[in-house]
């Protein structure tokens, strides 16, 4: 890497030379390094570009055509830097009949404009990806080969994965597809995934965990510094850098299925871990007819989800069943929730009827994962977006006999929630569980708390919580 | 041991958060994970662990706020203190020697 800036200075110099003899194909030819030569590999695409800008800021050579002397440079280290950018040639259709022709020249990634942006007016009259001209109709099928990309807007934490191809691109669909834009957004967290056979040594920094995912892989969770790392032994390497908002994800080849996994909720609990926000293992529902949340915590397996459900059934309406944000907002708490799919379990259809028609034949397995496009003609449901918390329950086991809610001190509520929701590293706490343990501190201290343990009759669930609920938090002021 | 001249602090490796309007608070410690819940007195206590007060000096300023005899705080605070020593959530400050 300690060579990227004198190489730059000097092809910046090299490059030119002759360009008023050579066509452009020549031009175009020079600006390709030889065969997949990438010895930048890992370095930020804009990085790469802000020193392009930097270097051909005083030319010599081909001063009248900035945008193009940039755009050969730009493209050559884009290349040596191991990515597919797209050089694009275009004119304004105004001075085609004048005596001076606006030409322009500019440069994509992964179908999003990373130099030089044309203006709107801009008539696009070829692209080249290295290896052939393209046409402008046959273009965004040709990217989509080269590479894919989404992105989301998580309540204005910006995502985008870009992968070298879309079934690895949709490694986030499952839990984040409601949340998705159809524009690529150049700012904000950047997801780049690639397939390699060698996975890369993430075996510095310190300890954080290690263990078995729910999958049954073996896995280590390491930190450098504020960053933090995943290996999944023979499968995947996931790095993340706060600094840049950026997490590569290395896969080998076959283990495509594994990202779809535990390492993809992994990838957005450490974006919004580095937002400063908070990721909570509880469920997020609406109250009948309002725009106010509680939240329902309870550890794995004992009926978040089967309570959320027969919630959502009878006038509530469920956000997430899992995967809570909490947000301060100012000195107000907001909470909103990944829209991820829901693991049902046999039980809950027992207890469930209906879902019946919402899920898959068991095929033998205990339990399943249930979009939630699924289950919502079943259920009522709201869009994630952040809202006032009035009351948070902690679910106690279920009863053979009635309904029943009682009230908890805060301490013991707090205690519950941290049970569940605080994992300390070896080496302690950091900042950021210092943080979370003030965000559950508000929490408790903000909304009303009860405990509920819910008896054989589910239909009758919501309204008997909503009787219970709605009465309290309608003469107590909001969060 | 200690005694109303002995000087406490709240150990390095421990946090807690107050919650307020007599509800206690709930101790970290920072290390292990390990959670505690205790009660308002020992939360007020926790409170005044500034590293500068004798356990004395607490014991007067807590008597301000509790409606309880001072012998009677006296002695509770005491018990409070020696269990929070026993757990390892506060640790006595070596007196100054010049």
């Amino acid at each position: 890497m300690l060579l990227f800036r004198p190489h730059l200075w000097i092809a910046a110099r090299w490059l030119p030379v002759g360009a008023k003899r050579r066509s452009i194909e020549q031009l175009l030819a020079r600006a390709m390094p030889l065969g997949g030569y990438a010895p930048y590999r890992g370095l930020d695409p804009e990085l790469i570009l802000a020193a392009v800008r930097a270097t051909t800021a005083r030319p010599w050579r081909m001063r009248g055509r900035r945008c193009l002397r940039e755009g050969l440079l730009g493209f050559r280290f884009l290349r040596l830097a191991g990515f597919a950018p797209v050089l694009h040639f275009g004119v304004e259709p105004e001075s085609v009949s004048t005596d001076h022709l606006r030409a322009h020249c500019w440069i994509t990634l992964a179908d999003s404009c990373v130099l030089n942006p044309p203006s709107d007016t801009m008539v696009r009259l070829f692209s080249w990806d290295g290896e052939k001209r393209l046409a402008p109709s046959t273009l965004e099928s040709t990217n989509s080969l080269i590479a894919a990309s989404r992105s989301y807007n998580l309540n204005g934490l910006t995502l985008s994965v870009i992968a070298p191809d879309q079934a690895l691109c949709a490694c986030l669909e499952s839990f984040l597809a409601p949340l998705a834009v159809d524009a690529r957004i150049a700012t904000g967290w950047e997801v780049r995934i690639s397939r390699e056979d060698t996975l890369p040594n993430l075996q510095a920094g310190e300890l954080v965990w290690e263990g078995d995912l729910p999958e049954g892989l073996p896995a280590v969770m390491r930190r450098d510094g504020a960053d933090r790392n995943l290996l999944v032994r023979d499968h995947l390497a996931l790095s993340t850098d706060r600094r840049r908002k950026r997490i590569d994800v290395v896969v080998r080849p076959g283990r495509e299925k594994t990202l779809r996994g535990t390492p993809s909720v992994s990838i957005v609990a450490e974006i919004i871990r580095g937002s400063g926000l908070f990721l909570t293992h509880s469920a997020c529902l609406l109250l009948p007819r309002t725009d106010e949340c509680i939240l329902i915590f309870a550890p794995s397996g004992t009926g978040k989800t089967t309570t959320s459900l027969a919630l959502a059934r009878s006038g509530w309406r469920l956000v997430g069943d899992d995967a809570t944000i909490l947000q301060m907002h100012g000195t107000e708490l907001r909470v909103w929730a990944l829209p991820r799919g829901l693991t049902v379990h046999r039980r809950t259809e027992e207890l469930l009827p209906w879902l019946t028609d919402a899920i898959n034949p068991w095929a033998g397995k205990a339990e399943q994962s249930v979009p939630l496009r699924s289950v919502s003609p079943f259920i009522g449901h709201a869009t994630p977006v952040p809202r006032r918390c009035r009351a948070t329950v902690m679910l106690d086991m279920p009863n053979g006999s009635a309904h029943m809610v009682f009230p908890i001190d805060r301490s013991e509520a707090l205690l519950r929630i941290l049970s569940d929701n605080l994992r300390i590293a070896p080496d302690g706490m950091g900042d950021y569980d210092r943080s979370l343990l003030d965000a559950f501190a508000a929490l408790v201290k903000h909304t009303m708390l009860l405990r509920l343990s819910v008896g054989p009759d589910l239909q009758s669930l919501g309204s008997y919580l909503t009787g219970r609920v709605q009465p309290i938090i309608s003469d107590s002021p909001a969060a | 041991m200690i005694n109303l001249r002995t000087k406490l602090q709240l150990s390095p490796d421990v946090t807690f958060r107050s919650l307020g309007d007599g509800q206690g608070a709930v101790v970290v410690e920072t290390k292990t994970g390990q959670l505690y819940t205790c009660n308002d007195t020992t939360t007020a206590f926790l409170e005044a662990l500034d590293g500068t007060r004798t356990l004395g000096e607490i014991v007067d300023e807590l008597h301000c706020i509790f409606d309880v005899d001072q012998p009677v705080l006296e002695s509770d605070l005491n018990d409070i203190a020696g269990e929070l020593l026993n757990n390892g959530l506060i640790t006595p400050i070596p007196p100054h020697r010049p």
